[in-house]
């Protein structure tokens, strides 16, 4: 079905205008979008590569409630289109998978497993996901082996005092375009960590809404993808007294491009504020590459904000260091490597998926 | 009343208060016909008595800009600019015939310089600084040039370079900031009017520290200066802008381009303090600045450093940049910028590693008051061919009541596996508790937050000459002040 | 000189001082002692006229004047002096700057000319040199990195340069080592004279040893609880609070 004729079958015309300007920046056309500027969507880059043997095996976790199309209902996501509260930063992958994908809908405190599993494979809808409750929960989110053209939504609510550790496995997909949406209501307090690696053509977008006193604290693992790895962030403080730490590590090779775009947006209302964003990149050869944009937008005085960024190689004072006690340069490497990366793995609060999640990463270095 | 929200309250109502420099005076002028054309471009460069091959170049670049749209990337809120409602020439006609000596200049301009705090005179003698002036778009005079042209430094208006060193204009003019780069880009090489040229030859320190002084006077007179300044082989130079402007109604245009070139082992050090008209306290007749300022260091172990200084104008556009192009060579970038009432300011520095060994730093302080808007935006790019390169950034915002707005966009581009960057940036308010101990040592809060605000740019403001540094502390702390003066 | 009468102040709606009364006159050392939270600190704030403290009744007479009505900086250049137990860093801002500036402020105030830089030199020299203050840390920036001991010897300097009619010395023992008590006492005693008043707000007795007080008062919870001469600290160090408060 062409663009022209989903509009007019929109519920409004509000929603089909606001659906038209937005999708009038296609990326997948267009190279020139400033919130797309190093995705290079409009590129296809995945015919002369191809993934390496490794995969997430998210089966050897016990006690985990895997999520089945019968857990789910459905939603409209459509109606509400053009309701969007995130300040001067429309996502086209929010309109592009909402007017392509249906929707489902799923109460993550109807399940009593304290682990719950999506494995996007199983779907092909944009996810909407509730969470009420403080009990404890993990949510892995299993994104693998995925060929897309188009971009899917995944949408968490949190509601007041609401708590959920989210795991991101995002690992062995040719081309995977994924919007993460996060609205915090008060108190609530997200940990959420994507853990990247053997992709040849990803974006992940994250826009996160905190209201009063949220704490969300969001990591990204980036470690060996091909091609062009792309992360993007938006979160934005609308109430007071809320506390947002973002830390990106990307290791790249082999001729791959990462990418790390975030802004931390607060609005003036949103005084004590505490915002914190660190991007940092080890490139570990020359045909490699890495962006990065870290934004700060600022409009409320009585806040603490920063962010740092950094792009270098591997300390090779360190691994002189190593192999002066005997331990070879491969090792000394690995474990380089790991070490630059492991404080996001901290963000894993379930011993089970830590463990696992330190042996792939051991397994991949 | 709290001591911050009094300050707050002093800091509105700085735009009320009268602007130190803002005055006029009366001249006989030689204008353009109003608007931007052809003929006006032919008009500029028949003025000017030109040489064919200028103006075939202004030519080429007034189609240029016809076909490129107005840069978009900032974070400003610009209105529409109307081209056809300015003047792009006019000229003091008391300077139809250049004068001979300072005696031959018009009292009228000598008295404006005075009110500006710059008695030439006594600035020949006091200050071993050599002035080239430009009033409006002509330069009325430049001093010190025996001393320099016995060393074989070239420091003259650019009009006078293209007629007196052809060779030397053709081959820059352009090289660095490219006719195409940008629509003002091409606008200024259309319709530039005067600025100033700097040649030092190889091997040789300039002794005196270059100063120009910028001032428009003229209503509806858009500025387009054009400033080149070469340093030959192992040469030095440090070349100081300083800029005041008349208080107008209407909104007058700025779009200057400032080129510079270092060859093997040269230095230039390049310093402003613009303190233009910013407007009222909603904004209204301050100056539109939209300037591109670039320098190439284009032979081995070159070095550029850019400092400024910025607290005037509506609009502030300026991103000077440097070109890393020679292996081992250097760029520097401090950059204080402050905003208060409607003023909106986006500029920061682009950084683009090509050869080896090279190495940037940034230091920005930005400072937001009243309702403004103050954005660094910053690219730093380092080539898959810059082996071993280096950059340090470091940018911190400072908001001062919460009306106001800080935004920091940098761009971090590595292709480079041998090299490093570091980027780091803050944004907090200005610390009440430093205010407290200030205050409680007699400081009025005005004089408090100066003197923070003053710390706060330390970092920076060390790094201009030393007549120019005393200054720019008292800018900034009069630009942060409820009355000026 | 000073006067406080049924000093009442909250901070966000918690009552700190709880109807405090204490007069201080010309030519006298007054020491407040208590412990820790009994509201000596917020005494000092108060007095100084810092923000974020609701005064909820009483009333703080400074020379005949209403302090309350009075801005921070304006109590300073009428001569009310606090030694901060915390002295605030300024980066950027070179000490000597700083010392000259707030000179100035006190000369505008009283419509003097600004200090002459030789007169100013001279001043700082003969009073950091009594101090053990070296004029490479005048060139540093203002208490940013200086250790607990430079902090408190660079409050005393600004005091001595500032001659204050009424100096508060908020805990200015913590933190010092017993030369630098020594040297940070003489540096009070010097300036002590019929003209000029003191309250010396500490926790413990030793700093006492040194700055001889006419007057020793004891606050707990936001009032003083016991007043008396120099012996009552001695008491105090032999008894501890919980046994004071007790017997008042």
């Amino acid at each position: 079905m062409s663009t022209a004729v989903k509009l007019d079958m929109m519920p409004s015309k509000d929603i089909s205008d606001y659906a038209e300007k937005v999708l009038l920046n296609n990326p997948f056309e267009n190279f020139k979008i400033e919130n797309y500027k190093y995705a290079q969507l409009h590129k296809s880059i995945t015919s002369n590569v191809s993934l390496d043997e490794f995969k997430a095996d998210l089966s050897s976790i016990s006690s985990v409630k895997n999520i089945k199309l019968s857990d789910t209902s459905d939603i409209d996501l459509l109606s509400d289109l053009n309701k969007w509260n995130f300040n001067n930063a429309d996502s086209y992958f929010r309109v592009n998978s909402i007017l392509e994908r249906s929707s489902k809908k799923i109460d993550l405190d109807l399940f009593r497993e304290e682990i719950v599993c999506l494995d996007l494979s199983l779907f092909k809808e944009n996810i909407h996901l509730l969470k009420a409750s403080d009990s404890p929960k993990t949510l892995m989110i299993n994104n693998s082996n995925l060929s897309e053209d188009c971009a899917r939504s995944i949408i968490l609510n949190l509601s007041e005092n609401a708590k959920l550790n989210i795991i991101h496995y995002n690992i062995s997909n040719s081309k995977s375009f994924l919007y993460f949406e996060i609205n915090q209501q008060n108190n609530s307090n997200i940990k959420f960590l994507s853990f990247q690696s053997n992709n040849i053509h990803t974006r992940n977008e994250f826009f996160a809404s905190l209201e009063e006193n949220c704490s969300l604290d969001l990591y990204g693992l980036n470690i060996h993808n091909y091609g062009v790895n792309d992360n993007y962030s938006f979160i934005q403080h609308m109430k007071p007294s809320s506390q947002s730490r973002e830390v990106f590590k990307s290791i790249v090779k082999s001729g791959a491009i990462t990418n790390f775009q975030g802004k931390i947006y607060v609005d003036s209302i949103a005084q004590k504020t505490d915002g914190y964003q660190m991007s940092r990149s080890l490139i570990l050869d020359n045909e490699s590459k890495a962006n990065n944009k870290p934004e700060l937008e600022i409009y409320a005085d009585d806040v603490k904000c920063s962010h740092g960024s950094t792009v270098s190689k591997l300390n090779q004072d360190q691994v002189y260091y190593f192999k002066s006690r005997g331990i070879d340069e491969e090792q000394a490497i690995k474990i380089l490597q790991k070490a630059f990366l492991v404080e996001t793995l901290e963000a894993i609060e379930n011993t089970q998926i830590k463990e696992y999640s330190y042996s792939l990463l051991d397994s991949r270095l | 009343m709290a001591a911050t929200e009094q300050t707050i309250k002093q800091v509105n109502s700085l735009g009320n208060s009268e602007y130190k420099y803002g005055f006029s005076t009366d001249l006989d002028e030689i204008k353009a016909p109003k608007g931007l054309s052809e003929e006006v471009v032919r008009f500029i460069s028949a003025q000017k008595n030109e040489p064919e091959w200028m103006l075939e170049w202004r030519l080429n670049a007034f189609k240029v800009f016809n076909k490129l749209p107005k840069p978009n990337w900032a974070k400003l809120n610009i209105p529409e600019i109307n081209y056809q409602e300015y003047y792009y020439y006019s000229s003091p006609k008391s300077l139809k015939d250049k004068p001979k000596s300072l005696d031959e200049i018009d009292p009228e301009i000598l008295k404006t310089y005075e009110k500006l705090g710059i008695p030439l005179k006594e600035q020949e003698i006091l200050s071993g600084v050599a002035v080239d002036a430009v009033f409006d778009s002509v330069s009325v005079a430049t001093t010190y040039k025996k001393q320099l042209n016995d060393l074989g430094i070239i420091f003259c208006s650019i009009s006078e370079a293209i007629q007196e060193h052809p060779e030397l204009v053709k081959k820059y003019i352009g090289s660095v900031i490219p006719v195409t780069d940008h629509s003002f880009a091409a606008l200024n090489s259309a319709v530039f009017t005067d600025g100033s040229f700097v040649y030092i030859p190889e091997g040789v320190r300039c002794p005196v520290e270059l100063s120009t002084y910028f001032r428009i006077n003229a209503i509806n007179t858009g500025q387009f200066e054009r400033t080149l300044i070469i340093a030959d082989k192992n040469s030095y130079v440090s070349y100081l802008e300083g800029c005041t402007a008349p208080m107008r109604d209407e909104n007058q245009l700025h779009a200057a381009n400032v080129e510079l070139v270092a060859l093997d082992n040269a230095e230039i050090k390049y310093s402003t303090v613009q303190n233009w008209y910013p407007g009222d306290s909603e904004g209204k007749g301050g100056i539109y600045n939209f300037v591109t300022k670039r320098g190439a260091c284009r032979g081995h172990s070159s070095k550029i450093s850019w400092t400024q200084v910025e607290t005037g104008s509506a609009i502030t556009w300026k991103y000077p940049s440097c070109i890393l192009q020679g292996d081992n060579s250097k760029g520097e970038f401090y950059s204080v910028a402050i905003t208060n009432n409607k003023q909106q300011a986006d500029t920061g520095t682009k950084m683009i590693h090509i050869g080896k060994n090279t190495s940037s730093k940034i230091i920005s302080k930005g400072i937001s008051a009243g309702k403004a808007q103050n954005t660094y935006r910053g690219l730093v790019s380092i080539n898959s061919r810059a082996s071993n390169s280096r950059n340090f950034t470091q940018c911190d915002s400072l908001l001062i009541g919460n009306e106001c707005g800080a935004h920091t966009v940098p761009y971090i581009e590595s292709s480079n596996a041998d090299s490093t960057i570091e980027h780091e940036a803050t944004t907090s308010k200005i610390n009440e508790d430093q205010l407290f101990y200030c205050m409680q040592r007699g400081l009025n809060s005005e004089d408090a937050v100066g003197l923070i605000v003053n710390g706060f740019c330390k970092e920076v403001l060390q790094h201009l000459p030393m007549e120019f540094a005393v200054e720019a502390q008292k800018l900034v702390a009069i630009s942060l002040e409820g009355s000026v003066g | 000189m000073l006067k406080i009468n049924n000093l009442h102040v909250s901070i966000e709606g918690k009552q700190i001082i709880k109807g405090l009364s204490l007069s201080i006159n010309k030519g006298e050392v007054h020491a407040l002692m208590g412990p820790n939270g009994s509201g000596k600190s917020t005494l000092s704030y108060v007095l100084s006229g810092k923000e974020g403290y609701e005064i909820e009744e009483g009333t703080i007479e400074y020379n005949g004047k209403n302090l309350l009505d009075l801005e921070v900086d304006e109590r300073a250049n009428a001569g009310l002096f606090l030694a901060f137990q915390y002295p605030m860093e300024i980066p950027g801002v070179q000490t000597s700057f700083f010392l000259k500036t707030a000179i100035n402020s006190k000369r505008k105030f009283l419509g003097m000319p600004e200090i002459d830089a030789l007169e100013f030199a001279k001043l700082i020299k003969s009073q950091a040199e009594d101090l053990g203050i070296g004029s490479e840390m005048l060139k540093r920036d203002l208490n940013v990195n200086y250790s607990g001991g430079e902090k408190k010897k660079q409050e005393i300097l600004q005091m001595s340069i500032l001659k204050p009619d009424m100096a508060i010395l908020d805990e200015t023992d913590s933190g010092l080592d017993i030369d630098a008590l020594r040297i940070v006492s003489e540096g009070v005693n010097k300036l002590r004279s019929e003209q000029n008043s003191f309250l010396v707000i500490t926790h413990y007795q030793r700093l006492l040893n040194y700055i001889k007080p006419d007057f020793v008062h004891i606050i707990a919870d936001g009032r003083i609880v016991k007043s008396g001469d120099f012996s009552l600290a001695l008491e105090l160090e032999e008894k501890g609070y919980e046994d004071i408060s007790k017997t008042a």
